[in-house]
């Protein structure tokens, strides 16, 4: 059903005023659209709710339904109540006054959560908003810019992205004239009263101590909930808690659940008070649809007013006809399916977009997760144009202008030119692999609205003012880095906000395509949620700590003591405490008649358990069965789960297979040469002493790949087993084999099952076998057919006929001449502790026996619970990242940057120096020379590896005068990440070396020898906007190790340094933003 | 460990993956040192350290200097390095810890913070490696105007590099150790320290020097963390001159910590609170009066347990 009478309801003639974008317009529009209120009328009006006493109920949403009203609350510190004056001073807090001479002036009336704002940065207090995207926060911060330029004070405003700073930069120097920018790529006017940076910057300006710093009067954060972030947020903890206590901090935030938490803790940490402005009020309500794939309708599911209309959904959701191959449980989706279902998806949005367009329902924002997928939807959609021939004329004119600041060749990149065609047709992408100028004119053109349909990644939602009347999810699942989730409610709001301008539309329009069913409760929990919480990603870093010994008087653990991470711990505590507390009351509870048989019983089953896995280990050492993994030998496949990543750890399930086949042995992830040198390493290890062969032999069992010809279970097999299983059950009346008894002799009954599944080739990790029989079978060269497969998976039932159904396994004391110690005892054990089982044969079939084990189980899960609990309990209690910081100041000990009496020395100064690159591997190189060695076109490439952040799966052949440097490189990594570990740092050293790619090494030597960007482009597969990022971070990490070969007296490096600076810094790269 | 000891002009290494450091230069494919002292290799970097200098400054280092001239926005500073050091006036604090951005005004009533030959505390924020300009600051309250008090110079090497350097010792002597070997000793601003006896202590064994060297620290932090207290409350005097009342067994303190300062430099060995201890305690126990410790055999015999000690 569409419901079209929702969409009438629009006035249509709005539609009209697009072109006047959404800059000064909505602030016209808004004074329009409210009745002037007196200025002497008082604040505390009947929307706007004040509480001065924070309540217990720190979540906002808990506490209060909010029905579009303003909320405002106080932190103060604690130690305020015991002061002499201190109850004057806290209420002197609930004394909000609107300014007589207020610092300046809006057109517009102000909503009541911006006037109570304003109020509160009139007082100097420090605050904390917290309201929708588009509701005008921004007027928050002005009002504070005002404020402290009339005081003559310098006022900082930050922001998390360096393409929002260039915008703010543009937008405050437009009003305000005394403006300054500073970001790692430009500095403009460094001594204006007001700049505008981003946090990092702000942040080493504090670790150095500039001056600047002192006459900072307040702070403005932008998209405070940035500091959530798991790489960056740390630097928004590190430079909150670094700033004076004297300064003002004025936080903008979207909405945030835990706003009066993060209020508590700026007011403990800086002894002031900190007010909280919270409104969940959208200016423009929006409308929720749904999009079913393959559909021509919209479902409308969620009104302007929040109600979910089940039956819409219900509807929408039955609508989607199910693909059997997508839902199928088989993992080998072919490469025509998907090639199919990308297919059916472009027609979707095409589909929907023309739906919205013939509406006039544009501009719209189409959000997709991945910058291929933008690219390719928008060419598909731009044969369509949405434009009329002056706009078209009006694009071209823009464009052209833009683009002329770059010289004749640079105008020839294929990105741009393929570009003007579909701005001329009203479609465009934004994504971070876009030229930064080519964003910028989407930006500029989007905001003049002639862009129709957008299409934009997640981070086009971050900050920028770009919003549209539609927004429009191409998917509901990301992939996150690792999977494909669904979208959180916290991203569903960020970026739904764009839809819905202030003063043009009356509503927005979200729209939601569904390409799978998915459960109401699902969507309910995408659409109406609640926003994520501001939590800390607090973590340490090297350069952190050296900037902090450096610092006298200030040290590592102040900074960790008042981290949100630590504050956020503390306030754990007593509901932990709780909940531990709740946990033995329960385990208390349960009642279990012999108790203390079954837990015995338990105890020999877990410890049996350990033992057979300890066996296995030492039977399938890579060392021994390394040699027996030849083509045809049968082995036995066991996979166990574990809760938690112990070695040990509770079982929780535990998978075998039948006998398979190895049909081929390999190392995982490295090339054939190493293979073999470490083959002969082996060998030559043999001689030496049998320490090192004992660490070899532990450490390679995960590394080998083994691929096994084995049979799988098929969706048919798994549900006739299934039913086999019923029956089987039936007939023994209920006499299954419990799952704890690790008899071998169980096993072999399972391969008498002759269910038939799909013979397939798998990779298993050399640690998974678990049998390895004495028994090989012959194996073809070609085993590609399927006919081939199932003989050779029937010949091992041959094998089993002759034997008489038991296959000989290896034994490892006589096959590999084990000289393993203990396994002979430990093999005794196992046999003892199976007698001793034994005895509880009798017992263990009775049905209080079995109630009794039942309970057991999970008193033994309560158990476990409380105990991580405790643990994490004892965590809160210290000091937080203490083993952490020890473990770091070590490894800083041990590569020399600190002495004994962790004092800084002459390295860890240099050290200091760096910031934007592993500050580690960068100094160590510089120590050793590797840079005085090198030419400057060796050295840019090799420092791209520090930058270079894209994982791509190749890695490409560098000729040899870049791989030397770059096996530098990765020794000293290696090397850097063993004394990490040595040290107790936990640390992937594999991980590590590969977090260093040299996948543009490659174009930035082209580059720094002064090829066109053209020419460089080609080289690589990587998005343009890749490349310029990394190389605009090159230049800011060569100007700091310029600075640290200073600090070591190196001033031939330093002046090679600086002339690879002018090599780098030239062209399109270097192309200075529209904005400024 | 071996000592590599060179002069001016001296072959330290002719190995071609040496890389050049301070205090070195490159001639005819050698690394040549280009003053008299230590060789340092940190990996592959060489550098030598003069025995004798000026003042080689780093960032973060505490120093005290004297003010030698007030200039338009700043006071220059002679920190005893090659290059005068600048104190920049938005690099110091406002009374009252007021963040505001420096006026005209400020910059006319510049002497009223600091003046021509009086003597501060402060601390090395950057260095200029180009044109070799040092700028200080005064990060906290407890840097400023040293008044009150008695001032040492000794070789700059000589300080020994510490954790703190703004110190209160066991007989209650404030203890500015400046890295750049201008030393500053008063009495700390008022505060419940507990002040012993030095006569009291038997240094003996490392643990007691332990022990001796966490007093020292905790003592420090104490007077320091008050003295930030009170200057918030009682802002406005911060760049007054105080006049402290010192009694005459404080300034005995004072004139034997200054001399066992002095007796150190003179045996050329480092000086850190404990080694300034030991030799204080030496002169007690050997009934030398402050005044009579810079004789040159009573400062032999004071400095021998320090040398002992060191070796």
């Amino acid at each position: 059903m569409f419901e079209s009478n929702v969409f009438d309801v629009f006035d249509f003639s709005e539609s009209n005023k697009n072109e006047k974008g959404n800059g000064n317009g909505n602030e016209n529009e808004k004074q329009k659209e409210k009745k002037p209120i007196n200025p002497n009328e008082p604040l505390l009006s009947e929307e706007l709710e004040s509480k001065v006493k924070p309540t217990l109920e720190e979540d906002i949403f808990l506490s209060k339904s909010l029905t579009g009203g303003c909320r405002h609350e106080i932190a103060y510190p604690e130690e305020w109540e015991n002061k002499e004056n201190g109850q004057e001073m806290i209420d002197d807090l609930k004394n909000l006054e609107y300014p007589k001479e207020p610092a300046t002036t809006f057109k517009f009336t102000l909503d009541p959560f911006q006037r109570t704002s304003v109020c509160c940065i009139e007082r100097g207090d420090s605050l904390l908003v917290s309201a929708h995207t588009s509701s005008g926060k921004t007027v928050v911060g002005e009002y504070a810019i005002a404020k402290a330029l009339k005081n003559n004070a310098r006022v900082i405003y930050t922001s998390p992205i360096k393409a929002l700073s260039n915008q703010k930069y543009r937008d405050l120097k437009a009003v305000y004239g005394d403006v300054g920018l500073m970001t790692g790529d430009i500095t403009i006017d460094p001594e204006s009263t007001c700049l505008v940076m981003t946090t990092e910057i702000l942040r080493n300006m504090l670790y150095k101590g500039s001056e600047i710093i002192r006459e900072v009067q307040c702070v403005i954060f932008d998209e405070i909930h940035y500091m959530k972030n798991k790489s960056r947020g740390v630097v928004w903890e590190e430079t909150i808690i670094l700033l004076p206590d004297k300064v003002q901090f004025v936080f903008l935030s979207a909405t945030i659940p835990n706003c009066l938490e993060f209020a508590k803790w700026i007011s403990k940490i800086h002894k002031q008070a900190c007010h909280v402005v919270f409104t969940d009020k959208r200016p423009v309500p929006l409308q929720y649809y749904l999009f079913p794939k393959g559909s021509n309708e919209l479902y409308l599911i969620v009104d302007e007013d929040g109600n979910f209309k089940d039956r819409n959904f219900q509807k929408a959701v039955t609508s989607i006809n199910i693909n059997p191959i997508t839902n199928s449980l088989i993992n080998n989706n072919n490469q025509s399916s998907s090639k199919n279902r990308r297919l059916q998806q472009s027609q979707d949005i095409y589909r929907v977009v023309k739906l919205i367009v013939e509406k006039n329902y544009d501009p719209i924002i189409v959000f997709a997760f991945s910058k291929k997928q933008c690219e390719v939807k928008a060419m598909e959609l731009s044969q369509m144009s949405f434009t009329t021939s002056e706009e078209q004329e009006m694009i071209q004119f823009i464009y052209k202008q833009a683009i002329g600041t770059l010289s004749e060749d640079d105008q020839k990149l294929p990105q741009i030119k393929k570009m003007l065609p579909m701005l001329k047709s009203g479609v465009a992408v934004h994504h971070a692999g876009l030229l930064p100028i080519m964003k910028e004119i989407v930006e500029i053109l989007f905001g003049e609205g002639f862009i129709k349909v957008l299409f934009a990644t997640e981070t086009f939602s971050m900050g920028l003012n770009m919003p549209a009347k539609t927004v429009i999810f191409s998917s509901t699942k990301k992939f996150d880095g690792t999977v494909f989730r669904n979208i959180t409610s916290g991203e569903f709001i960020q970026m739904s906000g764009r839809a819905g301008r202030r003063g043009l539309d009356k509503k927005g329009i979200v729209i939601l395509m569904l390409d799978e069913r998915i459960e109401p409760s699902v969507a309910k929990d995408i659409l109406l949620g609640k926003p994520d919480s501001l939590n800390s990603a607090f973590h340490l870093s090297y350069n952190m700590l050296l900037n902090l010994i450096r610092i006298e008087g200030i040290n590592p653990e102040y900074l960790m003591s008042r981290s949100f991470f630590q504050f956020q711990c503390e306030r754990q505590l007593p509901r932990k405490k709780q909940q531990i507390e709740e946990l033995k009351i329960e385990s208390n509870d349960i009642k279990i008649i012999n108790e203390s048989k079954i837990k015995k019983f338990y105890e020999l089953s877990e410890k049996i358990q350990e033992l057979s896995v300890e066996i296995q280990q030492i039977r399938t050492k890579p060392f021994y069965s390394f040699g027996y993994m030849k083509p045809g030998r049968l082995v036995r496949i066991r996979k166990i789960y574990r809760y938690g990543k112990m070695k040990f750890g509770k079982v929780k399930k535990v998978i075998k297979w039948n006998w398979g086949v190895v049909i081929n042995i390999k190392k995982r992830h490295i090339r054939r040469k190493r293979d073999e040198m470490l083959l002969e390493d082996e060998k030559e290890n043999e001689e030496q002493d049998n320490n090192v062969l004992e660490q070899l032999k532990n450490n390679l069992s995960s590394e080998y790949i083994v691929d096994v010809l084995i049979e799988c279970e098929d969706l048919e097999s798994i549900q006739k087993k299934a039913k086999n299983k019923i029956r089987k059950n039936l007939n023994k009346n209920g006499g299954n084999k419990d799952s704890n008894d690790n008899d071998d002799e169980d096993e072999e009954d399972d391969d008498n099952d002759n269910h038939r599944g799909i013979v397939k080739i798998v990779k298993f990790p050399l640690s998974d076998i678990y049998k390895i029989s004495k028994m090989r079978v012959r194996v073809p060269e070609n085993i590609r057919s399927v006919k081939t497969k199932n003989r050779i998976i029937r010949s091992i039932s041959e094998v089993k006929k002759r034997l008489e159904g038991t296959i000989p396994q290896l034994d490892p004391v006589e096959n590999y001449k084990s000289t393993e110690r203990g396994y002979e005892q430990t093999l005794e054990k196992l046999n003892e502790l199976k007698k001793e089982i034994k005895q509880f044969h009798l017992i263990k079939n009775t049905t209080q026996w079995k109630e009794g084990y039942k309970k057991f189980l999970s008193k033994i899960e309560i158990l476990t619970q409380i105990e991580i609990a405790e643990k994490q309990l004892s965590e809160y209690e210290s000091v937080i990242l203490n083993d952490k910081l020890g473990s770091m100041k070590k490894s800083l000990e041990s590569l020399k940057y600190v002495n004994t009496e962790g004092i800084i020395s002459e390295k860890g100064r240099t050290a200091c120096e760096i910031s934007s690159g592993n500050e580690l591997i960068i100094t160590e190189l510089l120590y050793q020379g590797v840079f005085n060695d090198i030419n400057i076109y060796q050295l840019t490439s090799l420092l791209s590896c520090f930058l270079h952040k894209e994982r791509s799966k190749t890695t490409p052949k560098l000729p040899e005068n870049l791989n030397n440097p770059f096996r530098k490189l990765t020794e000293t990594a290696k090397k850097v990440g063993k004394i990490e570990q040595k040290s107790g740092y936990e640390i992937n050293i594999e991980d590590f070396v590969k977090s260093f790619h040299p996948g543009l090494m490659k174009v930035v030597e082209r580059w720094t020898f002064g090829d066109s960007f053209l020419e460089i482009t080609k080289l690589t597969k990587n998005f343009e906007g890749t490349i310029i990022r990394t190389l605009r971070g090159l230049e800011e990490l060569m100007r700091q190790m310029s600075n640290a070969a200073l600090s070591m007296g190196n001033r031939d490096l330093s002046s090679k340094i600086n002339d690879g600076i002018v090599k780098v810094k030239r062209d399109i790269v270097f192309a200075a933003s529209l904005y400024l | 460990m071996n000592v590599q000891v060179v002069n001016l002009g001296e072959v330290i290494t002719n190995e071609n993956e040496s890389i050049r450091g301070h205090g070195t230069f490159q001639k005819d494919g050698n690394l040549v040192s280009s003053v008299a002292g230590i060789v340092h290799r940190v990996n592959k970097l060489v550098s030598v350290k003069p025995l004798r200098s000026r003042y080689h400054p780093e960032v973060g280092d505490v120093v005290v200097g004297r003010i030698t001239e007030v200039l338009r926005n700043n006071w220059k500073v002679d920190i005893g390095a090659r290059h005068d050091a600048f104190l920049g006036l938005s690099a110091i604090i406002l009374p009252g810890g007021v963040q505001r951005r420096r006026t005209s005004t400020d910059e006319m009533n510049m002497r009223n913070f600091y003046k021509e030959d009086e003597l501060i505390s402060a601390e090395i924020q950057k260095i200029n490696y180009e044109t070799f300009k040092i700028s200080l600051h005064t990060r906290s309250f407890k840097y400023g105007k040293l008044s009150d008090g008695q001032f040492v110079t000794v070789p700059p090497m000589l300080i020994k590099r510490s954790k703190s350097h703004y110190l209160v010792l066991p007989n209650g002597v404030l203890l500015i150790l400046g890295c750049n070997g201008f030393i500053w000793l008063s009495i700390p601003e008022e505060s419940e320290l507990k002040i012993k006896k030095i006569s009291n202590w038997f240094i003996s064994t490392t643990t007691e020097l332990q022990e001796l060297e966490d007093e020292i620290n905790e003592n420090s932090n104490k007077s320091i963390k008050d003295k930030n207290m009170d200057l918030e409350t009682n802002n406005f005097d911060f760049y007054k001159k105080k006049e402290k009342m010192i009694t005459k067994e404080q300034r005995l303190e004072i004139c034997r910590v200054r001399n066992a300062v002095l007796a150190l430099s003179n045996s050329f060995l480092p000086i850190y609170p404990t080694s300034i201890m030991l030799v204080c305690k030496k002169s007690i126990e050997e009934n030398i009066n402050p005044k009579e410790m810079i004789k040159q055999k009573n400062m032999i015999i004071l400095t021998s347990e320090v040398k002992e000690l060191i070796k």
